[in-house]
C-alpha cells in the first residue's frame, strides 16, 4: 500500500503541467463571453455549457491518453525496469499508476468543470436536465472504460508481436459473442433483463481490466512483449470465463418450456386445438416467450422475434399461423412467416416485409393471405408462389380500425374505422366499406356506415351477408345494429338499450348480455323478432366466449372472488354447465377482436383454454365437460 | 548449506529465447558471497537478457536463478530490499528530479542512506535539482549508482556500469566506489566491456559468447591458466605435449598458440621436444584472455 501510494505520488507529480493545461483551460469559457457575437447569448448559459464541454472533452481525451502510456510508455521505452528493480510488487505499480491516473482525471475535470458551474448552478441545470451525480456517474464510468481499454489497446499495440492478430481476432469473437448474448433477451423483449444483463458484463469486463494490469506486470514485469503474452491470457481467459457465464445464463433464460411462463396470455382461434401461449417468463424479470401449444396434446413449439398475437393471424381452420418476425426488438419492420401448427413443425419466411402494426388474414381454403400494412395498403399474396397479386392503397385518413376477410378466394372485403373531419360532431365516425377483386385488380367502395363513437365493433356471418355493429359509448351501454355486410344499410335496429354485449350468431339471431342490479341474462334476437332469455345471475362481468353446436353459447362470468365458465341453452332459456374457478384464458367470440371479423359455431371437440385461481391451465370441452390438466403455471 | 555459505546469485540451467533466437542458452553461474564477480562478454551475448532474469525482472524460457539463496521470480519484491541494481540502460523516469528520485527511493527502501546518497552525488559532482533526463550519460550512470548504494545492499548488480562514463569517472568507479563495497564484503556482480579496470578489482570472471557461458572461476587461476607461446614447430607438437588451445596461429616459421592448461612441466616437455628448436611463454592480461576465448575464430 505504501509502495503503491508512493508510486501515485511520483506520477501525480509528473502532471503537473496536465493540471496547469486543466486551469487554463478552465478561464477559456469566462472568456468566450467576451467575445463579439457570443455576447448575444446568456453569459452563464455559455459560461456553463463550454465548462462542460470542455470539462468532459479534456477528461475523455485524457483518459484514453493515460490509458495508453501509464504502462505501455514505460514498457516500449525500457523503463519498467526502474519499478521492477526495487522492492515493489506488481500489483502496487499497477495500483499505484492506476489510482495516480484517476486521481489525474478526477482533479483535471474538477478544475475545469467547478469554476463554470459554480458560475451558474441553475443554468446548468436547465441546460443539461441530468443530475449532478449522474452527469458524474456517467462521465467517471466513461473515462474509466478509456483509460482502461487505453491501457489495453497500449499494451498490445505497443509490443509489435504478431499476437496482435489473435487479439484482434479474439475482439471479434468477443464482440459477437456479446451480441449472442444479449440479443436473444432482446429477441424475448426483456428489455430490463437486457439492460441488466449488459451492465453485469459491462462490469465484469471493467473489472477484469481493472485487474489484468497487475496481472501483466506480475507475469510480464519489465518485458514489453511478455507483458502483452501475459495480458492477453489473463484478458481473454477471464473474457471467456465471464462469456461463458453470460451464455449459460442467457441460455437458462432462453430456454423456457409452457410451464416457465408466468400468468401466461392464451390467443385461441376457433377452430383447431392449436393456440398461442405467450407472457412473461418466471424468474426472469421482463422476458417473454411465446408458444404454439396443442390443447390435445400438450404439444409446444416455440416461436421467437414475436412478442404476442398482436402480430399474428390463424388460419380459418386453425392449422396455420403467420406471424411477423422482427430482426431486433426496435424495427419497425420485419418478414412475414408461415408455420403449419403441428409439433416439430418449422416456420417458413414468406419473404413478405411487414411494417409493425400490419393485420392479416387467411382465405377460407388456406391458400392465400391478405394483409394491411400500418401506411393501409393492402396487399393479398399467393402462399404456395410467395408472390404478390393485388396491392391496393385503401383511401381513408386517419384510419383506427380495420377488419378485413376473403368473401370468396378472389375478393377481399374491408372495414375501415374514420373519423368525420368534414362533421361538426367531433364524435362522428364512419366505417368505410371495401371490396377488392384479384380478377380484375379493382378496388370498390361498396358501401358506408355511420357511427356515433370511436368504440366501434363488428361482426360478420360466416356466409358474408350479415354484420352486427356495436358501438359502445363511454357508460358501457352498447347499442347493436344488424346491416348489410357489404353496402352498411341498416337492416334491423338495437335490440336492446341495457345490452353490454352482444353476438351474431350463425342463424342470424342476435345475442346479448344484458345487466339490471347487477343480474345478468342472456337474449337471443331471432331474425322473426323473437326473444329467448336465459338467466345468467348476479355476476360482476360477463362476456361470450364461443358459440357452440346445439343452441349453446359459452359465457365468462366473474362472480365476487372467481371466474366461472357458463355453457347456456338459449333455446331453452336454462344454464346446462357451470364450470366454478374457470376462466376462459383467450380473448373471446365479441366483436371487437381479430383481423377477420367472421364468427363460426366451434366444432364439437373444440376445446377451450382456461385456467383456474391456482394458475393451472386446462382444455376444456365445454358440451361434456371434460376437463384435461396441460400446464401448472 | 548454511546462509553463509549459498552463493550470493546461482543461475543453472538458464535459458532465454526471443522468438527462435536464442540469448541466453543453458547458462549455469555462481556468485560466491562477497565476491566481485565479473561477467565478460560481446555485444549480444547474452548478458544483460542473463541479468535481467536473474534479478526477477524478465522470465527465463527454462532454468532457474537463486539470489541470497531465494528464487529470484518469486521472491523478487522481497529480495529487492537487499539488492541494489544499475541498469545497462538509463530507466529512471526522465521527468524526475535527481532529489526526486531520492525522496522516491527513501519510501521504498528500509536501510536507506540519505547522507551516503548526498555524498555520493558530491564526489560525482553531481547537483539534485537537474532532471534526470537531462544528465548526460555518464551522469546517469553516476546517480543509479548512487540510488543502488544508498540503500545498502547486501549485492550490487552493475550492468556496464562504464557505459558512458569517462576515464576518470571509469577509474574512480572500479579503484574507489566497487573496491569499497568488496572490502566491506558486499557482493558485486557486474557485466562490463571495460576489461582492464575489472581485472584489478574482480575476484572471479565469466565469460558469455554465443549466449553460452564458456569460462567462470577465479580471475587468478583464470589467468595462471592461460598463456601464449611460441615456438618453431608445427602445431601438433602442442597436442604431443596434451595442451588445450584456445587459440592457434602461425608465427613466422613457427606457431603462436593461446593454450588454456599452461603448467610449466608441460611446457618444458614441449620445449625439449625434438622438432621444437625454441620457445617461448609469456603471460596474458585478462583482455587477451577474453579475446582469446570471446574473440572471432575462436573455439569457445
Amino acid at each position: 500500500m505504501t509502495h503503491a501510494l508512493a508510486i501515485a505520488r511520483r506520477d501525480l507529480a509528473e502532471r503537473t503541467s496536465v493540471f496547469i493545461a486543466a486551469a487554463v483551460l478552465a478561464v477559456v469559457p469566462f472568456i468566450l463571453t467576451l467575445v463579439p457575437g457570443i455576447t448575444s447569448f446568456s453569459r452563464t448559459d455559455v459560461i456553463t455549457t463550454m465548462g462542460t464541454l470542455l470539462a468532459v472533452g479534456f477528461t475523455l481525451g485524457l483518459a484514453l491518453v493515460l490509458g495508453v502510456t501509464m504502462i505501455g510508455r514505460d514498457l516500449s521505452e525500457k523503463r519498467m525496469s526502474f519499478y521492477f528493480s526495487k522492492p515493489i510488487s506488481a500489483s502496487a505499480i499497477w495500483f499505484g499508476k492506476l489510482a495516480a491516473a484517476i486521481l489525474s482525471l478526477a482533479i483535471s475535470f474538477a478544475v475545469l468543470f467547478v469554476p463554470s458551474y459554480l458560475a451558474g448552478s441553475t443554468s446548468w441545470q436547465k441546460s443539461w436536465n441530468v443530475e449532478l451525480p449522474i452527469a458524474f456517474a456517467l462521465v467517471g464510468t466513461v473515462a474509466l472504460a478509456l483509460l482502461l481499454f487505453g491501457h489495453l489497446f497500449g499494451t498490445m499495440f505497443r509490443s509489435k508481436s504478431p499476437l496482435i492478430a489473435l487479439d484482434v481476432a479474439l475482439m471479434v469473437v468477443t464482440g459477437l459473442a456479446l451480441i449472442g448474448i444479449v440479443r436473444p433477451l432482446l429477441e424475448g423483449f426483456g428489455l430490463e433483463l437486457a439492460g441488466r444483463v449488459t451492465f453485469a458484463l459491462g462490469a465484469a469486463i471493467l473489472l477484469i481490466l481493472l485487474v489484468c494490469g497487475a496481472w501483466q506486470l506480475s507475469k510480464g514485469r519489465a518485458d514489453r512483449k511478455q507483458n502483452h503474452v501475459a495480458l492477453s491470457r489473463f484478458v481473454w481467459i477471464s473474457m471467456a470465463v465471464v462469456l461463458a457465464i453470460g451464455g449459460a445464463f442467457t441460455a437458462w433464460v432462453v430456454m423456457v418450456s409452457p410451464g416457465d411462463l408466468e400468468s401466461p396470455s392464451v390467443s385461441q382461434p376457433e377452430q383447431g386445438t392449436w393456440s398461442f401461449l405467450y407472457g412473461k417468463a418466471k424468474n426472469r424479470m421482463d422476458y417473454n416467450a411465446l408458444f404454439a401449444y396443442d390443447l390435445a396434446t400438450g404439444d409446444s413449439v416455440r416461436i421467437n422475434g414475436i412478442r404476442s398475437w398482436w402480430s399474428s393471424g390463424f388460419s380459418r381452420d386453425g392449422k396455420h399461423v403467420v406471424y411477423l418476425k422482427l430482426p431486433n426488438f426496435r424495427a419497425s419492420e420485419g418478414d412475414l412467416y408461415l408455420m403449419p401448427l403441428r409439433a416439430g413443425a418449422k416456420a417458413e419466411p414468406l419473404h413478405i416485409n411487414v411494417t409493425r402494426g400490419g393485420v392479416y388474414t387467411f382465405s377460407d381454403d388456406g391458400t392465400r393471405i391478405a394483409l394491411i400494412d400500418s401506411e393501409g395498403i393492402l396487399s393479398v399474396h399467393d402462399l404456395a408462389s410467395k408472390k404478390a397479386l393485388v396491392s391496393a392503397k385503401i383511401p381513408v385518413k386517419g384510419a383506427n380500425r380495420r377488419r378485413f376477410f376473403f368473401v370468396s378466394p378472389d375478393v377481399v372485403r374491408v372495414y375501415v374505422q374514420t373519423p368525420q373531419y368534414g362533421s361538426l360532431k367531433l364524435a362522428e365516425f364512419s366505417v368505410e366499406i371495401y371490396e377488392v377483386d384479384l380478377r380484375t385488380r379493382a378496388l370498390t367502395h361498396t358501401g358506408t356506415y355511420r357511427c356515433t363513437t370511436k368504440n366501434f365493433g363488428i361482426t360478420v356471418s360466416a356466409d358474408g351477408t350479415r354484420a352486427l355493429t356495436v358501438e359502445r359509448d363511454d357508460t358501457g351501454i352498447s347499442r347493436a345494429n344488424v346491416i348489410d355486410a357489404r353496402t352498411g344499410q341498416l337492416i334491423a335496429p338495437a335490440p336492446a338499450a341495457t345490452m353490454v354485449h352482444s353476438a351474431l350468431l350463425a342463424n342470424g339471431s342476435v345475442a346479448t348480455l344484458d345487466q339490471t342490479s347487477g343480474d345478468w341474462t342472456l337474449t337471443v334476437h331471432g331474425a322473426d323478432g323473437s326473444e329467448h332469455k336465459t338467466p345468467i345471475g348476479k355476476m360482476e362481468r360477463v362476456y361470450f366466449v364461443r358459440q357452440l353446436e346445439g343452441d349453446r353459447l359459452v359465457i365468462a362470468g366473474k362472480g365476487a372472488k372467481t371466474w366461472s365458465m357458463i355453457v347456456a341453452d338459449y333455446a331453452h332459456g336454462s344454464i346446462v354447465r357451470r364450470e366454478e374457478d374457470a376462466h376462459a384464458s383467450s380473448f373471446g367470440y365479441e366483436e371487437w377482436y381479430g383481423s377477420d371479423p367472421r364468427r363460426s359455431v366451434a366444432a364439437a371437440d373444440q376445446p377451450i383454454a382456461m385456467t383456474d385461481s391456482a394458475k393451472t391451465l386446462y382444455a376444456w370441452q365445454p358440451l361434456s365437460g371434460a376437463k384435461k390438466k396441460l400446464v401448472q403455471f | 548449506m548454511n546462509q553463509a555459505e549459498t552463493p550470493a546469485i546461482r543461475i543453472a540451467g538458464m535459458t532465454v529465447r526471443y522468438g527462435r533466437r536464442v540469448a541466453v542458452d543453458a547458462a549455469s553461474l555462481e556468485v560466491p558471497r562477497g565476491s566481485v564477480h565479473a561477467l565478460l562478454g560481446r555485444n549480444g551475448a547474452g548478458k544483460s537478457s542473463l541479468v535481467r532474469c536473474a534479478l526477477g525482472q524478465q522470465r527465463a524460457s527454462s532454468g532457474s536463478a537463486e539470489i541470497l539463496g531465494q528464487d529470484s521470480w518469486k521472491h523478487r519484491t522481497h529480495l529487492m530490499e537487499r539488492i541494489g541494481v544499475v541498469a545497462e540502460e538509463a530507466d529512471a523516469p526522465p521527468e524526475m528530479r535527481v532529489q526526486q528520485l531520492a525522496d522516491f527511493n527513501a519510501r521504498l527502501y528500509s536501510r536507506w542512506d540519505g547522507k551516503a546518497f548526498d555524498a555520493r552525488l558530491d564526489r560525482f559532482g553531481i547537483s539534485k535539482q537537474p532532471r534526470y533526463g537531462d544528465l548526460s550519460k555518464g551522469q546517469k550512470k553516476q546517480v543509479s549508482l548512487a540510488l543502488a548504494l544508498a540503500a545498502s545492499p547486501d549485492l550490487i548488480v552493475l550492468d556496464d556500469p562504464t557505459l558512458g562514463l569517462d576515464v576518470v569517472a571509469r577509474k574512480s568507479l572500479f579503484e574507489e566506489v566497487i573496491a569499497d563495497l568488496a572490502d566491506r564484503g558486499t557482493t558485486v556482480f557486474l557485466t562490463t566491456h571495460d576489461l582492464a579496470g575489472v581485472e584489478a578489482i574482480a575476484d572471479r570472471v565469466a565469460i558469455m559468447n554465443g549466449g553460452r557461458i564458456v569460462l567462470d572461476e577465479e580471475l587468478e587461476t583464470l589467468k595462471a591458466r592461460f598463456r601464449r607461446i611460441r615456438f618453431s614447430a608445427q602445431p601438433l607438437a602442442l597436442e604431443a605435449a596434451s595442451f588445450r588451445t584456445a587459440l592457434v596461429r602461425s608465427w613466422g616459421a613457427g606457431t603462436e598458440a593461446i593454450v588454456s592448461n599452461y603448467d610449466d612441466l608441460t611446457f618444458e616437455r614441449l620445449r625439449s621436444s625434438a622438432t621444437v628448436q625454441s620457445a617461448d611463454v609469456s603471460a596474458m592480461s585478462l583482455e587477451e584472455i577474453f579475446i582469446a576465448v570471446a574473440g572471432e575464430g575462436t573455439k569457445s
